[in-house]
This record gives C-alpha cells, sequence and structure tokens, in this order.
C-alpha cells in the first residue's frame, strides 16, 4: 500500500479503497476516508475538504475516526461526506455537521407496474407528477397554508402527521428511519420564523438538486436481497429527494448564532467557526438538537405527502385503482441529520452523537432499529445519483457498525459548478438531450435543467462501488431514471 | 460593485462599495440579480425594516435573510432599497431600511433558485483605501 502527501501531512493507504490520516495539528483522533487511488488523487487536489476532515478530528468528545465517504466534498464547517460520533457525556453537537438541510433524504416506492406497461403513457404520467408535486421557490405548498399550531403538530408527529391526513398508510412509518419521527424534538425551540417559513412548505419539493423521479429497476445485484425489498427487474418505482425546507434552513441559521456564542462561553477551540459547537449536555446543545429533531420531523412529514401525491398522480393518470398500482414505500432514509445512538466502542457501548452531513445510515441484518421486515438483509439505504444515469440501493452490514458508526454514502456530488454546467449547456436542447437519454424532464426553470445536467455530477457508480469493496454497504440494485420532475 | 462569484456547489458575491450602507445596498442588488435575474418587478408598495446585530457581518447576513425571506415566504418582490441607514449603538450595529416592491407574479417573476442560506463563509467586511469589501457565500 502507498502513501499520499495533503499539505505535509502523509496520507496511508490501508486497503484498495481505505485512507488513513494520522493525528497531527490538534487533531484528537484519526482521519479515515474512503476512496479509490485515483478518487483519492482529485479529493487532495480539488478542494479544502481533508482539510475539513482534519478539523472535525479536533471536535471535544469525537470518537475514533473523523471519518469521510467516496463522494466528500467541501462544505460549510463539516465536508459533504463526513460522519463523526462525539461522546454524549462529554463530546460537542455541532450544526455544521448537519448542515442547513436539516434531515434532506430520500425515499423510495414500488410499485405492481412495469416499464413496459406504463411506457406508451409515461408522458402523460410525468405531468401530471409535475402538475400535483409543487416544485421551485414560491410554490405554494400541496396542502392549504397551515396554522402555526398545526405546524408544531408536525414538528412533533413527523410523518405519522401526515399518514393521519391521508398522505400514506401505518406501515409506511415502520419503513422510514426513525418511523418518520425523533421524539426528541422539541418544538418550542423552533424560532417563529422558522415556523413561518414552514407553514406554506408542507408538500413541496423545493428545488436545485431535489428531484421526484420515476426510475426502472435496470440490474439486480443480489436476488435474495431485492426480492425482501419488493424489488424485481424492469419495475417502476418512485425516489423522492429533498428535505425540510425553509423551515430548516432557518433552524440552522438560528442555531448557527446561539452556538457560536456557546462556542466562546464553554472557551472551545475550533480551527474553522463554522464547526460552531456546544456540549451536548449544555443549555444550548440540548436546545439545538431538539429543534434538529423537529425539523428532520417536518422533512419527513414533508416527504410522506409528497409520496401521497404521486401515488394520487399515478391512479388519475394512468385511471387505475390503488390495489392494481400497489404503491409501498421500500424506505425513507435521512442523509443530514446527528442523533443519539449506541454504538460499541473499544469493546464497550457507548451512547455517541452519530453526525452524518451528506452520509446514510446503514445498519446491519439483525440490528433492532433496522426494520423488521428487512431484518434478515439489513436496512435499505438509497443512494441518488444524478437525472441521466443511475441510482443504487443498497443495504447496511456489520462491517458498518464496526468502522463508520454505521454509515455509508449518500450520493453523487457536484464536479462541476452549477456556472459551468450552465455555460456548457447554453445554445443546447438540453431537455431533447435528456429525452434521447430515454429520459422525460419537467422543470419549472431551463436554468436548473442546465445546472442539474449529468455532467455536472461525478459517477455515482463509482462511490457505491468503494462502500460495496469496503463492505460498508451491500448493493442490491441499480435504478434508471425515465422520468424526472424538478424545481 | 458587486460581481458573481462561482462555487462548485454554491454561488456567491463579491461586493465593494464606497460607504457601507452602499455595501449593503450593493449587496441586495447583488442577491436580486442571483436570485430573479432579469425579471421585471414594479414599485407597488413599500415596507420599512429595522435589524440589529453584534457584529456588521452578521448583520449582513442578516440583512440578505430577511430580503429572502420575504421573496421566499412572504411572496413579496424586492424592487429596490428606497433608503438604508447605518448606525452603531449601545453596542450593537442597527440596520433601518425603507423597501419598495410588490406581490410575487408567477408570470412575470422569474426566480431562478432558493437561497437556503446565507453562509458566513469567507465572509468578513473590511475597510481598505476608503473602500470596503466583502464576499458573500449562499447556500443553495
Amino acid at each position: 500500500m502507498t502513501t499520499l502527501t495533503y499539505r505535509e501531512v502523509k496520507i496511508e493507504q490501508i486497503d484498495e479503497v481505505t485512507w488513513v490520516i494520522p493525528p497531527v495539528r490538534g487533531m484528537r483522533v484519526p482521519g479515515k476516508i474512503y476512496a479509490s487511488r485515483k478518487m483519492m488523487e482529485s479529493i487532495i487536489k480539488e478542494d479544502e475538504s481533508i482539510q475539513q476532515v482534519m478539523n472535525v478530528a479536533t471536535l471535544p468528545g469525537i470518537q475514533k475516526y473523523s471519518i469521510a465517504m467516496p463522494d466528500i466534498h467541501w462544505g460549510y464547517g463539516f465536508p459533504i461526506g463526513g460522519v463523526a460520533a462525539t461522546d454524549v457525556e462529554d463530546g460537542v453537537i455541532s450544526p455544521g455537521g448537519v448542515g442547513y438541510d436539516i434531515n434532506c433524504g430520500v425515499r423510495l416506492a414500488r410499485t405492481n407496474l412495469t416499464y413496459e406497461s406504463v411506457q406508451s403513457r409515461l408522458e402523460k404520467l410525468i405531468q401530471t407528477l409535475f402538475q400535483n408535486v409543487p416544485t421551485g421557490v414560491g410554490a405554494h405548498g400541496a396542502l392549504r397554508k397551515l396554522s402555526r399550531q398545526e405546524i408544531k403538530r408536525v414538528l412533533r408527529d413527523g410523518a405519522a402527521w401526515a399518514v393521519e391526513y391521508g398522505y400514506g398508510r401505518p406501515e409506511d412509518l415502520e419503513r422510514t428511519e426513525e418511523q418518520g419521527r425523533l421524539q426528541s424534538a422539541d418544538p418550542d425551540a423552533v424560532s417563529q420564523r422558522a415556523i413561518e417559513r414552514g407553514q406554506d412548505q408542507v408538500g413541496t419539493l423545493g428545488s436545485g438538486n431535489h428531484f421526484l423521479e420515476v426510475q426502472v429497476v435496470q440490474e439486480v445485484y443480489d436476488q435474495a436481497a431485492a426480492q425482501a425489498l419488493g424489488l424485481f427487474q424492469g419495475q417502476i418505482v418512485v425516489m423522492i429527494h429533498c428535505g425540510s425546507r425553509g423551515l430548516g434552513h432557518q433552524v440552522c441559521e438560528d442555531y448557527l448564532r446561539v452556538l457560536a456564542d456557546a462556542t466562546r462561553t464553554y472557551g472551545i477551540v475550533l480551527p474553522d467557526k463554522q464547526l460552531a459547537c456546544a456540549p451536548i449536555q449544555s443549555r444550548e446543545g440540548r436546545r439545538y438538537l431538539g429543534a434538529m429533531a423537529a425539523a428532520a420531523n417536518f422533512a419527513w412529514a414533508n416527504r410522506q405527502v409528497i409520496m401521497g401525491l404521486a401515488r394520487k398522480s399515478f391512479m388519475d393518470a394512468l385511471g387505475i385503482s390503488e390495489k392494481e398500482l400497489g404503491f409501498r414505500l421500500v424506505y425513507d432514509v435521512c442523509h443530514n441529520i446527528a442523533k443519539v445512538e449506541e454504538h460499541r466502542i473499544d469493546g464497550t457501548v457507548k451512547k455517541v452523537c452519530v453526525h452524518r452531513k451528506g452520509a446514510t445510515r446503514a445498519f446491519p441484518p439483525g440490528h433492532p432499529l433496522t426494520p423488521a421486515v428487512y431484518r434478515a438483509v439489513g436496512q435499505p439505504v438509497l443512494v441518488p445519483g444524478d437525472m441521466g444515469r443511475y441510482s443504487f440501493v443498497a443495504v447496511g452490514t456489520e462491517r458498518a457498525m464496526e468502522e463508520t458508526f454505521g454509515s455509508t454514502c449518500h450520493g453523487a456530488g457536484r464536479v462541476k459548478s452549477r456556472h459551468q454546467a450552465l455555460k456548457e449547456g447554453k445554445g443546447k436542447d438540453l431537455i431533447g438531450e435528456m429525452r434521447k437519454q430515454g429520459v422525460i424532464v419537467q422543470a419549472r426553470g431551463r436554468r436548473t435543467v442546465a445546472e442539474e445536467m449529468p455532467y455536472a455530477y461525478k459517477d455515482v457508480s463509482e462511490v457505491v462501488d468503494v462502500m460495496h469493496k469496503a463492505g460498508i454497504s451491500k448493493k442490491v440494485v441499480r435504478l434508471k431514471p425515465v422520468g424526472v420532475i424538478k424545481g | 460593485m458587486y460581481r458573481i462569484l462561482s462555487h462548485t456547489a454554491d454561488i456567491g458575491l463579491e461586493i465593494a462599495a464606497d460607504s457601507l450602507e452602499e455595501l449593503f445596498r450593493e449587496a441586495a442588488r447583488g442577491w436580486k440579480h442571483l436570485v430573479l435575474e432579469h425579471s421585471p418587478t414594479r414599485s407597488q408598495e413599500e415596507q420599512s425594516l429595522r435589524l440589529a446585530s453584534r457584529d456588521l457581518d452578521d448583520l449582513l447576513v442578516r440583512w440578505l435573510g430577511e430580503l429572502n425571506f420575504w421573496l421566499c415566504t412572504r411572496f413579496w418582490v424586492l424592487h429596490q432599497v428606497e433608503a438604508l441607514h447605518l448606525s452603531p449603538r449601545g453596542g450593537q450595529w442597527h440596520l433601518r431600511a425603507r423597501l419598495s416592491g410588490e406581490a410575487f407574479d408567477p408570470a412575470r417573476h422569474n426566480i431562478h433558485f432558493e437561497i437556503k442560506a446565507v453562509t458566513y463563509h469567507q465572509l468578513h467586511i473590511e475597510q481598505e483605501n476608503g473602500t470596503f469589501r466583502t464576499r458573500v457565500i449562499f447556500d443553495i
């Protein structure tokens, strides 16, 4: 194995896809990055994200490693693709380890339909979805504007709130991370402004890289696991990627200020002020965790409502019954969150706060938090790619528990800035190009399409393959988009 | 004066002005350019605004966050900043502004992207040879 040098620090390759940064310059633990050699070379060259892995390693109470996934890239404070677990007793919580879009995540629903059976009506289906699922800025929610009181119920009950209003089935909750509701939510820790930002946004997709895609199961890697997840080759599925909208963004903004003050109050020395943090047991730390959990619940309600809108759109556009459609949630994962979990550290089980910023939980078969229906195969992991190529479904492993606090990668990551992508798309019929690739795209803005073109993203299969090789998450199926809805 | 900055995942502004007030006005113009590009706007009603913060950098974050909030949550589109005044008082910086604008009209106003947040990354208001400068990066 070899070493690579980053700012005079020798990064050691310990196997084909794992690299370790020794604890230097105030790091309390080593850094660990999952990447192929080729990826690692470009990560070192491209940006500051390795420095950010090292910065995270200085946080008080951090355990074992400051970890990064192969889709690592620069983020505010923590890198995107970063995972850090801090001791609940004497460690810290940092909003920079969660990000602005609290509980940004992915949900996958399956159907009884095959691509062949809907191919001729796909155009109408995508149109209907685009009409029914609010996208972009300035879109009103699919629901009436909710009262402040009602929003507080959303913040407390999460996805269950949406199920109660008919946007899903009770069994959807069993197939959602944390059952779509963090009980630690404290709606009173969420500011009036954050609540106002959320009042009209339950059931909205947003813009940027968020999407709703109609996809086809293109390849099955693990037949037994696919069967347990209810997936088969040629099947139509729906993937939804969005988060907590303005409400979550405001919670992050509010608490960055609170925690910047707390950092000074508790005398915490940080290499980057965007890592602002507070002891988990402090008043500020607990308030942030409560507000963050409430925003996470909002995101689950949001994705649950959107799934309900998608189900109705399918029935309307295709003129089929609910039974014929068989719209069922496969799973819902968050990829921007901090959660108190139990992990084995140096032989003993310890409570830690796992920050996953652009990383997905990947619990193994048999784990009590893996849904009973998937207990034999492991928790499903949903990894979206760009809108032209593919996305993946994988499952968590015991190795993930040992090495990454039960976490894996979350997506592709940009390779070109929006500006570059825009320039490249100038004067081209991008929607026509996508159609040639077999993807019908409906978007509010032409600009969004240009910014989100496949060439602006890395190849997600390389990312998923690294985690597969590392034994952290095992590939189950590959999904190919055939219809995309964006802001 | 402002210039649009390209950033791998996000987008930002580099702003320079002869006074702090002008810096805040330019930031608003730059923000409007990014979000609404060349959508025509009208002055149909006025809003007044008061903000305060312990430091100027944070006040700029709040100022742009406020404009964003009016657009994305209250569906009110800024036409222009009619008046803006900054003053230090009681250990805080205070901002008073009068804005003109109109209700959001999807037929005329094309919003290019949603700004999730105004970040503190690289944000540091500096004065050099009588010119105030800063960068602002938006999370989108």
